[in-house]
């Protein structure tokens, strides 16, 4: 049995726009990053990166260009927008004071 | 949000494109992805197994990207429509019936819908109608001139302008002969503040509204190619108009005829030529004549109920300043609505009438439809089972069904409009024997074409909800339990059986009705009107719009009426202030004078029906006199006043008495008492179907009228020759009177019988669509029936069941139906008959006569579509049915 954690639901948007913060990157680098960033301790399932890739950018989040990578593949890179940097920050924030509580909560005992 | 659309639009129109995209996107994953297994290395072959299984599968990482594409609905909608197409395609004849008696339905409520849109919804043919609002005097609602200019003076605050219009027949002389039409007098902003543009030329000058200036006259489009043969040199022409020369300066518009619908205006003149039209008259002076309609533009931001406040304000001032005649005088603002209220009630009655029925066609044609698409279903049972058992939602079957539907719908939506298009065309073309031309403006516009498509929407809601539930509930072990479906479900066909007996009513109810319609209109042909009206030959004259002074105006009727009575072929000449049974009517208040001393308080006047005539008009009209004389030439101005009363004034009156030499008071004051001189027997005077009236004649010379008409009684057989003489021999005494009205007396009556006779044709053509329909759906459920059993019958046959056994077997059971849907329909035609009682002539709203009809027409038909599948019975083979399936 796997014995990662599952990814809470909706976070998997925030940890994306998180990857492509620092630079463009393709789908497979995004999984890649997504697993070193983690290190290995969420389960980011490849099958749901995609269509998670698809609805940030109908949304406007990111914006995809194909370009060939330095192995010579051609790969559609995906980059944060304006408003893919603004929503990053403002779901961080929520989501920083969200954990800030529950733990507050939690150490109650 | 704006990538959002321009997403999901490019992910719908180049769908390869994206869709390829999505492989290329999802290979290059896979590459990246087992290059790193082989880096570990894994063998290429395992490698690129783990990529995969890494993924979660390619084909359902593929479906979940387009999930996310959000249009996946739209996509799977546009697949049902193809699938319905293709369904549809595959039985024509299914699809023709189903799309033509959709057609029928909607285009009958279409085309009602597109009068009720013209006298209700339409707003009046000026720029921003919303902005516009009629103003109205509390008395006889219109506005005197004198009392509008000071109304005017609201266009300081609340209103961006206010003008006045007046309708008024004029005579109008373009070529040899003068003709009558109806025109207004306007005030001189009319135009600039109703936003209206000459099509042709200009509209009025500021100039040429101040009292004057040269005269001219601006034309309607009717009027331009009815009467100047759409002469494109037309402005700057000389028109004579009452008699006096004139220049039109423009041609209006098509849509522009008039703010006072259904009037057709034709001719637009400045109210400052008033005094060149008649130098006498007060009209522009005078707070008593209250001829005027107004109309006011709001200013932005302005409300009703200020321009209301505003205008009331000067309405009380002007209360005070001129006491004597705006005492208790009040106006009020109201939204412009095209027709007005008054006229309004009686229209939108009758449309709502047409409606409903209209209505009744399109249910039974929605029935129709969805009592075949229910056998469709049933057909298709293995299918849906099938279908859902390999994963597909009830929802997504459900929405196939609707789909189909639809598409059968939209068909119907634009066979019904085209329908409405002819029938409305039709209308307009219509012109009704009226004196002044009258019209309404249908047609079909967005507003009536969206109600065809609501109608088609709520049709597929409601022929297609019933099938597509009931597929969706459909599972493949039933389905497959049931096997080759020979009886089908009995749910199926009890509600199929259902809609038949629905149509059967339906059809028989529109035709009872239809009936009783046909027979009251042709009754009220026949109704014994109290008057000879054939072998009379009409015309009217209008003596005002050419300014005669009462005086000569009694002087031009009597030498008309001996001129005429010269003309070869005529008998007897008379004129009349009212034809009689042409919905016109004129009322006094009228009361006993020399019944009681003066002691007891007078009695209210009794509301009497009046109409001035002159001498030979009973002998003309044929209408007996049972005691007393006739007017004669010594009745005249300034001798004692007269009257010829009828039977069931002269009773209501001096009940066991004789009338003859009592007198009448008429109304109010100082009047001079009437002396009865006869007695008339009663006659219809307004309507055909009218109770019995009071009744008073006056001497035409006592009693003057400008507007009369001549009617003259000749030998049989002269035809139209007469009338023509007739005109010329009023042109040598006034060359530039306008004749209007010139027709046969018989014809100028036909407009009272007009309402009646276009209920009766509408309601009987939708009565012969309904009965086709109900005739087409027993047909079709019995033959499906036979064609299910066909088995059992063979097996029956084959045992020694004898052919005319089975024969009736199945047409028991079409006559059943016909039997239980007549009588439901007879109570539904019997409830509305109850409703029309009022205005059924001569025959009673349970007229046998007209069920009886409604029930032979019903009942061939029914047992005519029983008769032919249950004939097929006779055909069948046994050996071959037993051996089917």
């Amino acid at each position: 049995m796997d014995e990662r954690m599952a990814l809470p639901q909706g976070t998997l948007d925030l940890l994306i726009l998180k990857a492509l913060a620092l630079e463009p990157l393709h789908g497979w680098a995004v999984s890649e990053r997504l697993q070193q960033m983690t290190a290995d301790a969420l389960q980011v399932g490849q099958g749901s990166l995609y269509p998670a890739l698809h609805r940030l950018e109908r949304a406007g989040r990111v914006k995809a260009r194909w370009r060939t990578t330095a192995n010579n593949r051609r790969a559609k890179y995906y980059e944060l927008t304006s408003s893919g940097l603004r929503q990053l920050e403002s779901a961080s924030e929520s989501w920083r004071k969200l954990a800030a509580v529950i733990g507050a909560v939690l150490d109650l005992g | 949000m704006f990538t959002d659309v321009w997403f999901r639009l490019r992910a719908l129109i180049r769908r390869n494109e994206v869709e390829q995209e999505l492989d290329e996107e999802l290979q290059s994953h896979l590459e990246h992805e087992t290059d790193k297994y082989v880096r570990a290395g894994l063998s290429r072959p395992e490698a690129a197994r783990r990529a995969l299984l890494a993924l979660g599968g390619l084909d359902q990482t593929k479906e979940d990207c387009r999930a996310a594409r959000g249009t996946r609905w739209i996509e799977e909608s546009a697949q049902d429509m193809r699938h319905g197409c293709r369904l549809l395609r595959r039985s024509p004849m299914f699809t023709a019936g189903a799309a033509l008696s959709l057609s029928l339905g909607i285009g009958a409520v279409t085309a009602v819908f597109s009068i009720l849109n013209t006298v209700w919804l339409k707003p009046l043919p000026v720029a921003e109608p919303a902005r516009v609002i009629r103003v109205y005097s509390n008395r006889s609602s219109n506005v005197s001139y004198a009392d509008f200019a000071d109304l005017s003076r609201a266009t300081d605050t609340t209103l961006a302008g206010l003008v006045a219009f007046a309708p008024t027949p004029f005579s109008l002389t373009v070529g040899p002969a003068p003709v009558h039409v109806m025109g207004e007098l306007v005030s001189g902003d009319y135009f600039d503040v109703l936003g209206l543009r000459a099509a042709v030329g200009r509209t009025f000058l500021p100039m040429e509204s101040r009292p004057g200036s040269a005269p001219v006259v601006i034309i309607s489009d009717v009027c331009w190619r009815r009467r100047f043969d759409g002469d494109p040199a037309v402005v700057g022409r000389g028109v004579r108009v009452n008699g006096h020369p004139f220049v039109v300066i423009g041609v209006l518009p098509p849509e522009v005829r008039g703010m006072l619908p259904p009037l057709q205006a034709e001719i637009w003149v400045p109210v400052a030529m008033e005094r060149v039209l008649s130098p006498d008259s007060k009209l522009l002076e005078s707070r008593d004549a209250g001829r005027f309609h107004l109309l006011g533009r709001l200013r932005p931001n302005v409300t009703l109920e200020m321009a209301q406040a505003d205008l009331s304000a000067i309405a009380r001032e002007l209360e005070g300043r001129y006491p004597e005649t705006n005492r208790g005088r009040t106006v009020s603002a109201y939204p412009a609505r095209p027709l007005l209220d008054g006229f309004a009630r009686p229209v939108l009655a009758f449309t709502g009438f047409l409606l409903a029925l209209a209505a009744g066609l399109l249910l039974t044609a929605a029935v129709n439809t969805g009592s075949f698409l229910l056998a469709r279903a049933a057909q298709r049972r293995a299918e849906n089972g099938l279908r859902l058992a390999l994963g597909a939602t009830r929802g997504r079957l459900i929405r196939q069904y609707l789909a189909e539907t639809l598409v059968l719908a939209a068909a119907g939506a634009v066979g019904g409009t085209l329908i409405a298009v002819v029938a409305t065309r039709a209308l307009r073309a219509l012109q009704p024997p009226t004196p002044v031309p009258v019209g309404l403006d249908v047609g079909v516009d967005a507003t009536v074409f969206l109600a065809a498509l609501a109608a088609a929407a709520v049709v597929t809601v409601l022929m297609g909800i019933v099938p597509a539930i009931r597929s969706s509930r459909d599972d493949l072990i039933t389905v497959v339990r049931g096997a080759s479906g020979t009886t089908g479900s009995a749910g199926g066909a009890r509600l199929r059986t259902a809609f038949v007996v629905t149509q059967v009513a339906l059809s028989f109810a529109l035709a009872g009705v239809a009936g009783l319609l046909a027979r009251s209109a042709s009754a009220a042909g026949r109704l014994d009107l109290g008057f000879d009206q054939h072998d009379i030959w009409a015309m009217s004259v209008d003596l005002e719009t050419r300014q005669y002074s009462p005086g000569r105006g009694r002087l031009f009727e009597r030498e008309t009426r001996d001129a005429l009575r010269s003309v070869p072929g005529v008998l007897s000449v008379t004129a009349a202030d009212i034809v009689p049974v042409t919905l016109s009517s004129r009322v006094i208040g009228l009361r006993a004078a020399d019944h009681s001393s003066a002691a007891v308080t007078p009695e209210p006047p009794l509301a009497v029906h009046t109409n001035a005539i002159s001498p030979g008009h009973f002998a003309t009209l044929r209408i007996p006199l049972i005691q007393g004389r006739d007017f004669d030439e010594r009745d005249v101005e300034g001798a004692p006043p007269v009257a010829i009363v009828n039977e069931t004034l002269a009773r209501r009156l001096w009940p066991g008495e004789s009338a003859i030499g009592k007198r009448l008071h008429g109304g109010a004051g100082a009047a001079p008492e009437i002396e009865v001189v006869g007695i008339a027997r009663d006659s219809k005077y307004v309507t055909r179907g009218e109770e019995p009236k009071t009744f008073a004649y006056r001497p035409l010379a006592q009693a003057y009228t400008p507007r009369i008409t001549f009617l003259m009684r000749t030998v049989r057989g002269v035809e139209g020759a007469v009338l023509e003489e007739a005109q010329r021999v009023v042109h040598r005494l006034d060359p530039d009177l306008a004749i209007y009205n010139a027709a046969s007396l018989s014809r100028i009556t036909e407009v009272s019988r007009l309402p009646a006779r276009v209920a009766a044709g509408f309601t009987m053509a939708l009565a012969t669509a309904a009965l086709g329909l109900a005739g087409f759906g027993t047909f079709s459920l019995l033959a499906f029936i036979v064609s299910t059993r066909s088995r059992e019958f063979g097996i029956r046959m084959a045992l020694g069941a004898a052919p005319a056994r089975l024969l009736r077997d199945v047409l028991r059971r079409g006559l059943t139906w016909l039997v239980v849907g007549q009588v439901v329909g007879l109570c539904l035609a019997l409830a509305a008959a109850q409703a029309l009682r009022s205005v059924l002539y001569g025959i009673s709203a349970t007229d046998l006569a007209s069920f009886a009809i409604a029930l032979a027409v019903s009942t061939v038909c029914g047992t005519c579509a029983s008769l032919a599948p249950a004939m097929r019975v006779l055909r069948t083979d046994p050996a071959r049915a037993i051996r089917e399936d």
